[in-house]
């Protein structure tokens, strides 16, 4: 049973399945026992959470405390002056400026924002079909980028052809 | 003249209206009505009373500052729901990038164990009362990934479509599915393990 | 020649002098290289004939691999160097499927964005750290994997 027909299942019994993918789901229903047998797994699972979510738990803290650090949060950021716009010109002024003046002119620079070094690193998944997980593994030293396909397996990047020789070209 | 607005028994409606114009003591009567609300949908989430207590806390502040933007296209109380949903991805997010985790745990949020899991045919709440029922599911939930609590929660708690929960988690749509069924195998297989061994 | 007007030879000096010293500079900073090399690795946990011709990674990043994913053993498919400037941004084919666009953002920061099948897969921003090397990976057919290890080469 491939994953694509099961998740046509689980949007089916969700309410989210088109008047095809609904037909399909029916059809694989009345054939296939194994497919029933998830059908049933994955309602009972509705069911059980159906009205059932874990009891609220009650905040920790009492009125007056936990609004008084809100009030204080609040009137902290309204005494802030607001933050100066980041001007567009910045990083133009940088490159007009920089070879045509001097030490003044390097002074001024390097005070400028420099909005490309946010110290973050940030990562866009440009594939709708998969999710990335990023880590850094602290006792590798490490920072990993794992592309997972959910639905299709991820067909862009492929393993080596075994029967032929790599094309390697060795920085030594 | 106006009446003050006698703030305990206001509407929402009413006291949001108040705090629009900034009003503070009907914000702090909003705060009242629907904290233990907003501290319970974060600390669902983040399984972390301190945690839990701040973030909330952080989604007050930021409803304060973005009151103006409240139409009312949805109650109060949802709308503060959403904003404190935001936080929590946002922290679990972060707090996600800075653990060192091994590939093989993160297959396993991924689906990796649910795919080999046969399909559960008894029904792990068969003779339960509804109080234990809610705390087995508290059990199991804390057992999930925050990816798989989180759309469980999304979709069996706040009710919402597959394409809602894609736009808060960040993520695909078809993501949003495979995170959902693996989190519901997942969480059967839970349950029946709790149930196994609570007979013993 | 009088004394204003010496005064005012020197400050001439000066400014003319600031003003070469502001174009060297800015013209270095825009020269300077970073140095990168960018392998594709391969993953597996199946026994590879000697006779495919293929070259495992060097110990180390074997051994941090391993501590990292399941797979067992890391060959090595390609390797390039890639030299980036501010100015100059690169491309690396790494294989058919494969490449990488490199630019360089800030003194230590990058981009590299990841193509396969022509098509952008991610786009990854990161600042650079020595000795830590940004591993980006997916799975492959047969329950291996591909990897594509971006390390620096100019600092230790």
């Amino acid at each position: 049973m491939k994953l694509e027909q099961e998740l046509k299942l689980q949007a089916w019994l969700d309410g989210e399945a088109s008047p095809d993918e609904a037909r399909e789901v029916e059809q694989l229903l009345a054939n296939d026992a194994h497919f029933a047998a998830l059908a049933g797994e994955l309602r009972m699972s509705k069911g059980i959470l159906a009205g059932s979510e874990p009891e609220a738990v009650k905040l920790p803290e009492s009125r007056e405390f936990y609004f008084s650090k809100i009030s204080r949060e609040i009137e902290r950021l309204e005494r802030q002056p607001a933050p100066a716009a980041r001007s567009v010109w910045a990083s133009a002024w940088m490159r007009i400026l920089a070879p045509v003046t001097g030490v003044a002119a390097l002074t001024l620079i390097l005070s400028l924002p420099d909005r490309s070094n946010t110290g973050v690193d940030e990562t866009e998944n440009t594939i709708k079909e998969s999710t990335v997980i990023q880590f850094h593994s602290t006792t590798e030293k490490m920072d990993v980028i794992w592309i997972h396909s959910d639905v299709d397996p991820m067909p862009d990047v492929s393993s080596p052809d075994l029967s032929t020789k790599p094309d390697r070209d060795d920085n030594n | 003249m106006a009446s003050p607005l006698d703030y305990p028994a206001a509407t929402d409606v009413q006291l949001v209206a108040a705090a629009q114009k900034g009003d503070m003591l009907a914000f702090e009567e909003l705060v009242a009505r629907h904290r233990d609300k907003v501290y319970a949908r974060a600390f669902s989430m983040v399984r972390n009373e301190d945690e839990a207590v701040d973030l909330s806390q952080e989604a007050w502040v930021k409803a304060w500052q973005r009151l103006t933007q409240f139409q009312g296209e949805a109650s109060f109380a949802t709308w503060m729901t959403r904003i404190v949903i935001n936080l929590c991805l946002d922290h679990l997010r972060k707090a996600k990038r800075q653990r060192a985790e091994s590939i093989e745990q993160l297959d396993e949020e991924l689906g990796g164990v649910e795919r080999q899991m046969p399909v559960v045919s008894l029904n792990p709440s068969e003779g339960l009362e509804r109080t234990e029922l809610r705390k087995r599911i508290d059990r199991a939930m804390g057992q999930l990934s925050y990816e798989h609590r989180t759309v469980l929660i999304l979709h069996e708690f706040e009710e919402m479509e597959y394409k809602q929960i894609a736009k808060v988690m960040g993520c695909s749509i078809g993501t949003v599915m495979s995170r959902l069924f693996y989190a519901r195998r997942r969480l059967a297989g839970l349950l029946m393990a709790l149930k196994r061994e609570e007979n013993r | 020649m009088t004394t204003i007007s010496q005064a005012r030879f020197l400050r001439l000096v000066v400014l003319l002098g600031a003003l070469v010293a502001g174009g060297w500079v800015s013209a270095f900073a825009a020269a300077v290289e970073l140095k990168l090399q960018a392998q594709l690795v391969w993953g597996t946990n199946e026994r590879v004939s000697s006779e495919a011709g293929l070259k495992e990674v060097d110990t180390a990043l074997q051994a941090r691999l391993r501590n990292v994913f399941k797979w067992q053993t890391y060959y090595e498919i390609t390797r390039k160097p890639v030299a980036v400037t501010t100015a100059k941004p690169q491309t690396a084919k790494l294989s058919d499927d494969c490449t990488i666009e490199v630019k360089q953002l800030a003194a230590n920061r990058i981009e590299v964005k990841l193509i396969g099948k022509g098509r952008p897969v991610v786009t990854h921003t990161l600042e650079l750290r020595p000795a830590t090397p940004l591993v980006i990976g997916g799975d492959d057919k047969n329950n291996t994997a591909w990897f594509v290890v971006i390390t620096q080469t100019d600092k230790a």
